[in-house]
C-alpha cells in the first residue's frame, strides 16, 4: 500500500515537473513531443498547399496552348512548388520526426535544448509564412526554386519578389540549422545509460550523419543568399561578370547545398525503412556496421557531387568527370542499404502489414529513380536531358520515392504512438494503390516527355510537338496522386476517433520507442533504462512495466528539476544529470525578433532591422542568464547504485558540444566565402580589380594585437579561474573583452575605411563582406566575455563551474582561427594574384 | 572515457572520408589553378596531388588495420565495433579516391 502511493507520488511528481502549459499559455511550452508534432502539422499542411501548386502546373499542362495560366502567373506557381516542398516540407518533416522521436529512441526525457528546437519552429514557422504569404500578395517569388542569377538579380527581377525567397528561406534555415546543431548534440550525449555507440538504433546513425549534413551543408545557401541579398540591395556586384562577380559563383554556393540537400532527405527516410522493415520482416537488421558504414560515406560523397547540376555551364571537361566519377560512387552506399534491406527480408518472415505496403512501394519507385540518377550522372547524357522533363521525373522519382513512401510507412507505422489508439488498415490500402498508380501515372510517362525535348519550366507548349498524350497522361496521373493524398488526410482524421486503446507496443519490438505508455506521457518514461543490446525490449519482456514502476535511472524527482542522462560518448557511462529548463516564452521572443531584422531587411526599413538584431542578441543573453547552478554540487544519486554530476559541473555539457558545431557551421559559411574570394581572383571575368586595400600596417597590428588579447585573456581566465581565483579571473575576462572590442574596431576598418567603393567591384564587396563578418564575430565574442565577467560578478562562476568561461575560450580559438585566415585572405591575395 | 578523447575515436573512424575529402577538394582546385595560370606540366600537378592522398590513405588503412586487430575481445566493448567501422570507411575511401582521381591519369586535358 505505502509502495503504491510512493509510485503514485513519484509519477505525480513527474507530471508537475514535465506537463505543458495549458491553454494560450502552452504556447510557451518546450517538451519535445509537443514542439515535434507542431513541426510535423505544420509541415503536413506546407505539403499540401505545395500538392496545390503541382495540382496547378498540371492543370496548365495538360492541354497544349493552355490560357489557364499566364507566364508570370505560371513562374510564381512552379517556383513556389519547389520552395515549399523542398524548404518548407521535406526538411521540416525530418526535423519534426526527430524532434518528437529522437529522445524516445535514445531512452532520453527530451533533446539536449528544448528551448533551441521551441526556437527552430517558430522560425520556421514565421519564415514559412513569410514565403507563402508573398503568393497570396501576388509578389511571390519567380525566378525558379535554385535562383539563378542574373536572372534574380534586381536588373531582371525588380521588386520583391527575389527578396521575399531570399531572406524567406534564410529564415527557415536559421530553424534546420539550429535543428542540426541539436541533434548532433543530442545524439552525441543525450542517451541513456549503457547506450554505446554500436547499441545506438540505426535511425540514431541515420540522423547524426543527416544532421552534420544540415550543419555542414546549409551554411553555403545562406551565405549565398546573404551575398544576393546584398547585391540586390545595395548594389555590391558579387555575381554581376561587368563588375568582377560572377553568376557561376551562385550555382556553386547553392548546389554545395543543393546536392547534399538531397540526401538529408533520403538518409532519415533510409532509416524509417532501416527501423520499420526488421520489424515487419521479423528479422533483426542484417549489417548494422555495414549499413552504418555506408550511411557515412554517403553522408561524404554526397558532398562531391553539386557540380553535376552544372555540366553545361563550359566547367573544363576533366573537372566535369571528377564530379561525375563521385556521382557515380554515390551508388555503392546506397546499394550496400539496399542490399541489407533485401537480405533482413529473405532472413525473416515479412507480414505484410500497411506499412510495409508502402516500403514496397519505396523500393519500386526509388530504384527507378536511382537509375535515372546514374544516367544523368554520365555528362555526355546530361547534356542531352538537362533542364528537360526527364530531370523532373527523374526527381521526383528520387524525392517522392526516396521520402514520401518511406514517410507514409512511418506514419502508418508510428501512428499508434501518436494517437494511442488501435489503427486500422483498409483505408490505408486504398491510400497506397492510389498514391502508387498516380504517381507512375504522373512521372513515368514525364521520361519520354524530357527525352522527346520538352524543357522544363515553360509555362505552355504548341499543338503538333508529340508532347500531347504524354502530358495528358502525367496530368490525370498527377490529380489521381492528389486524391491518394487527400483520402490519406482522411484516413489520418478518422484514425483519431477510432475506438479502442491500442496495445502496448503492437507490432512486438523491442525499440526504446515502444516502452512507454502511448501516447506517452509529458515525461516520455518514469525511469531510464540501462540497456545492454541495441533492443533492450527484447532482453526484458515487460521493460515498459519494469520502467513505469520507477525500476530504472532518475526514477525519483528532485528539487523540481526536469532532469536526464548525458553519457560518454562512445561507451554510454553515464555521465552527467542534465538539468533541463521548463515553459518559457523566450524561444518565441527570440523567433520574433529575429522575424522583425528578417522583415525590415524585407521591406528595407533598416532601422527597424537593426531594432531586431538588438532584441534577438537581449532576448539570447536572457535565454542563458538562468541557467546554471549557483552552489557547486556533489554527484547525486541517479538509481542502480550509479552517481553523475548535474551538467552545470561537467566539463563538456551538452551545451558545450552544441557551440562546437554551431561553431562548425559558422566554420563552413566561412570556408564557403574563402572559397568564393578565391572562386572571384582566379575564375571570374574583370579581375585584377582597379584598386586594391592600401599597405596599412596599423589596421593589421592593432586588429593582431585584439585577436591575441581577447584569446589569451580568455584561456587565462580560465586557467585562473579553475584555480579557484575569482579575482584573477574576472581581469582577465575584462582584457578579453577589450582584446575583442579593439579586433572588432579593427576589422570593422576594413569596411568602414579602407576598401575602395564596394558598388564598384566585386574585390571590394567581398573583402568588405570577409572584414564585416570578422568585425561582427569579434564583438560578439567581446559580448561573451563579457556576459562571462557579470555572471562571475552574480555568483554562477566558481572553480568547477566554468562553462561560460569554456564558451567563451572555445568562440575566440574559432574567432582568432578565421581571423587569422581573413587577413591573409584580404592581404596576401592582392599580392600573390594582382597584376 | 574522457570527452577529447572520445570525440578522437569518432575522429579517426570516419578519418578515411575526411582524407577523400582532402583528395577530392585538392584535385579540382589544383586542376583549376594549374589551368587557369598556365603551369607548366599541369598533369604533373594533379597526379602528383593524387598520388600523395593514395599513399596517405594506404598509411591510414595500414594503420586501422593495426589498431582493429588491437581490440578487445569484449562483445560488449564498443571499440570493436568502432575499429572494424574505421578499417572498413579507410579501405572504402581509399577505393574513392581511386576512382575519383583516375580520370586525371587517362585522360588530362585543361579545355
Amino acid at each position: 500500500m505505502t509502495s503504491d502511493r510512493s509510485e503514485a507520488d513519484r509519477i505525480r511528481g513527474l507530471e508537475t515537473i514535465w506537463a505543458p502549459p495549458k491553454g494560450w499559455r502552452a504556447l510557451s511550452a518546450v517538451n519535445h513531443s509537443i514542439v515535434g508534432r507542431r513541426f510535423m502539422v505544420t509541415a503536413f499542411a506546407f505539403f499540401l498547399f505545395g500538392g496545390v501548386l503541382a495540382m496547378l502546373i498540371r492543370a496548365q499542362l495538360a492541354l497544349p496552348g493552355n490560357a489557364f495560366m499566364g507566364p508570370e502567373a505560371y513562374s510564381q506557381v512552379f517556383t513556389m512548388h519547389g520552395t515549399v516542398m523542398m524548404f518548407l516540407f521535406a526538411i521540416p518533416i525530418i526535423e519534426g520526426f526527430a524532434i518528437y522521436m529522437l529522445p524516445k529512441m535514445l531512452g532520453a526525457r527530451d533533446l539536449a535544448f528544448p528551448r533551441l528546437s521551441a526556437f527552430a519552429y517558430w522560425c520556421y514557422l514565421f519564415g514559412g509564412l513569410i514565403v507563402v504569404g508573398s503568393l497570396l500578395l501576388g509578389m511571390a517569388p519567380n525566378s525558379g526554386w535554385f535562383m539563378y542569377t542574373p536572372l534574380s538579380s534586381s536588373t531582371y527581377t525588380p521588386g520583391i519578389n527575389a527578396d521575399v525567397w531570399l531572406i524567406g528561406v534564410t529564415f527557415v534555415e536559421v530553424s534546420a540549422v539550429a535543428a542540426g546543431v541539436e541533434f548532433m548534440a543530442t545524439i552525441l550525449k543525450v542517451r541513456t545509460a549503457g547506450m554505446a555507440l554500436n547499441r545506438m538504433p540505426l535511425m540514431a546513425w541515420y540522423l547524426w550523419v543527416t544532421a552534420a549534413m544540415i550543419v555542414f551543408g546549409f551554411p553555403p545557401l545562406i551565405l549565398g543568399s546573404i551575398l544576393l541579398e546584398i547585391e540586390r540591395a545595395f548594389d555590391w556586384p558579387f555575381f554581376d561578370p561587368t563588375r568582377g562577380g560572377d553568376p557561376l559563383l551562385w550555382q556553386h554556393l547553392f548546389w554545395l547545398f543543393g546536392h547534399p540537400e538531397v540526401y538529408i532527405i533520403f538518409l532519415p527516410a533510409a532509416g524509417i525503412i532501416s527501423t520499420v522493415l526488421p520489424v515487419l520482416a521479423r528479422h533483426p537488421i542484417v549489417g548494422y556496421t555495414w549499413i552504418v558504414v555506408a550511411v557515412v560515406g554517403l553522408g561524404f560523397i554526397s558532398f562531391g557531387l553539386w557540380v553535376h547540376h552544372m555540366f553545361t555551364t563550359g566547367i573544363p571537361n576533366l573537372a566535369l568527370s571528377f564530379f561525375s566519377a563521385a556521382s557515380l560512387l554515390v551508388v555503392l552506399p546506397t546499394s550496400v542499404q539496399f542490399f541489407a534491406w533485401l537480405a533482413t527480408l529473405l532472413k525473416g518472415r515479412p507480414e505484410m502489414h500497411l506499412p510495409m505496403l508502402f516500403i514496397y512501394g519505396f523500393f519500386f519507385t526509388f530504384v527507378i529513380g536511382g537509375l535515372t540518377g546514374v544516367m544523368v550522372a554520365v555528362v555526355p547524357f546530361d547534356w542531352q536531358v538537362h533542364d528537360t522533363h526527364f530531370v523532373v521525373a527523374h526527381f521526383h522519382y528520387v524525392l517522392i520515392g526516396g521520402q514520401i513512401f518511406p514517410a507514409l510507412a512511418a506514419a502508418y507505422y508510428w501512428l499508434p504512438h501518436f494517437t494511442g489508439r488501435r489503427m486500422t488498415q483498409t483505408l490505408g490500402k486504398v491510400v497506397f494503390w492510389l498514391i502508387l498508380i498516380g504517381f507512375t501515372l504522373t512521372f513515368l510517362p514525364m521520361h519520354l516527355t524530357g527525352l522527346l525535348g520538352m524543357p522544363r519550366r515553360i509555362y505552355t507548349y504548341a499543338e503538333g510537338a508529340g508532347w500531347e498524350a504524354l502530358n495528358l497522361t502525367s496530368s490525370i496521373g498527377g490529380f489521381i496522386l492528389a486524391i491518394g493524398f487527400a483520402l490519406f488526410v482522411v484516413d489520418m482524421l478518422l484514425q483519431l476517433r477510432t475506438p479502442g486503446k491500442a496495445v502496448r507496443n503492437p507490432w512486438r519490438t523491442g525499440g526504446l520507442e515502444w516502452a512507454m505508455d502511448t501516447p506517452p506521457p509529458s515525461y516520455n518514461i518514469a525511469s531510464l533504462p540501462w540497456v545492454r543490446s541495441r533492443l533492450p525490449g527484447n532482453d526484458s519482456p515487460d521493460l515498459a512495466g519494469e520502467l513505469a514502476e520507477g525500476r530504472g535511472l532518475l526514477a525519483t524527482p528532485r528539487n523540481g528539476w526536469r532532469e536526464t542522462l548525458a553519457v560518454d560518448m562512445i561507451d554510454g557511462q553515464p555521465d552527467q544529470i542534465v538539468l533541463l529548463p521548463g515553459p518559457t516564452w523566450i524561444p518565441l521572443y527570440t523567433a520574433l525578433a529575429t522575424g522583425t531584422f528578417f522583415v525590415g531587411l524585407l521591406v528595407k526599413i533598416y532601422v527597424v532591422a537593426v531594432l531586431g538584431a538588438l532584441a534577438v542578441l537581449a532576448c539570447g543573453l536572457v535565454w542563458v542568464w538562468d541557467s546554471g547552478l549557483k552552489e557547486d554540487p556533489e554527484r547525486l544519486d541517479i538509481g542502480c547504485g550509479a552517481t553523475a554530476l548535474p551538467h552545470p559541473a561537467a566539463t563538456m555539457p551538452p551545451s558545450l558540444w552544441g557551440l562546437v558545431f554551431l561553431l562548425a557551421s559558422n566554420g563552413a559559411l566561412f570556408a564557403s566565402l574563402v572559397f568564393g574570394t578565391l572562386f572571384l581572383w582566379t575564375v571570374a571575368p574583370n579581375w585584377p580589380p582597379p584598386a586594391t586595400l592600401p599597405a596599412d600596417v596599423l589596421s593589421r597590428v592593432v586588429t593582431l594585437a585584439g585577436l591575441a588579447l581577447a584569446l589569451g585573456g580568455a584561456l587565462r581566465a580560465l586557467r585562473v579561474g579553475g584555480r579557484g581565483r575569482d579575482g584573477a579571473r574576472q581581469v582577465w575576462l575584462v582584457v578579453a573583452t577589450l582584446g575583442g572590442l579593439i579586433a572588432a574596431a579593427g576589422f570593422a576598418a576594413v569596411p568602414a575605411v579602407l576598401t575602395p567603393p564596394m558598388s564598384g567591384h566585386a574585390y571590394a564587396a567581398v573583402t568588405a563582406f570577409a572584414g564585416a563578418y570578422m568585425a561582427f564575430h569579434a564583438f560578439l565574442g567581446a559580448v561573451f566575455t563579457a556576459y562571462a565577467f557579470a555572471r562571475g560578478r552574480a555568483g554562477w562562476l566558481s572553480a568547477v563551474r566554468t562553462v561560460e568561461v569554456r564558451a567563451a575560450v572555445i568562440w575566440w580559438i574559432y574567432t582568432a582561427a578565421a581571423g587569422l585566415v581573413t587577413l591573409a585572405l584580404i592581404h596576401l591575395m592582392p599580392v600573390l594574384a594582382g597584376p | 572515457m574522457r570527452e577529447a578523447e572520445g570525440f578522437g575515436v569518432l575522429v579517426a573512424m570516419i578519418a578515411g572520408f575526411l582524407l577523400w575529402t582532402s583528395a577530392f577538394v585538392a584535385l579540382y582546385a589544383v586542376f583549376s589553378l594549374a589551368c587557369i595560370y598556365d603551369w607548366p606540366a599541369p598533369r604533373l600537378f594533379v597526379v602528383g596531388v593524387w598520388l600523395v592522398h593514395l599513399i596517405a590513405h594506404g598509411a591510414l588503412v595500414a594503420w586501422t588495420l593495426r589498431w582493429w586487430r588491437a581490440r578487445p575481445a569484449d562483445p560488449a566493448d564498443p571499440r570493436p565495433f568502432l575499429r572494424l567501422a574505421a578499417v572498413t570507411i579507410a579501405i572504402a575511401a581509399l577505393g574513392a579516391t581511386v576512382w575519383t582521381g583516375l580520370p586525371a591519369v587517362l585522360s588530362f586535358s585543361c579545355s
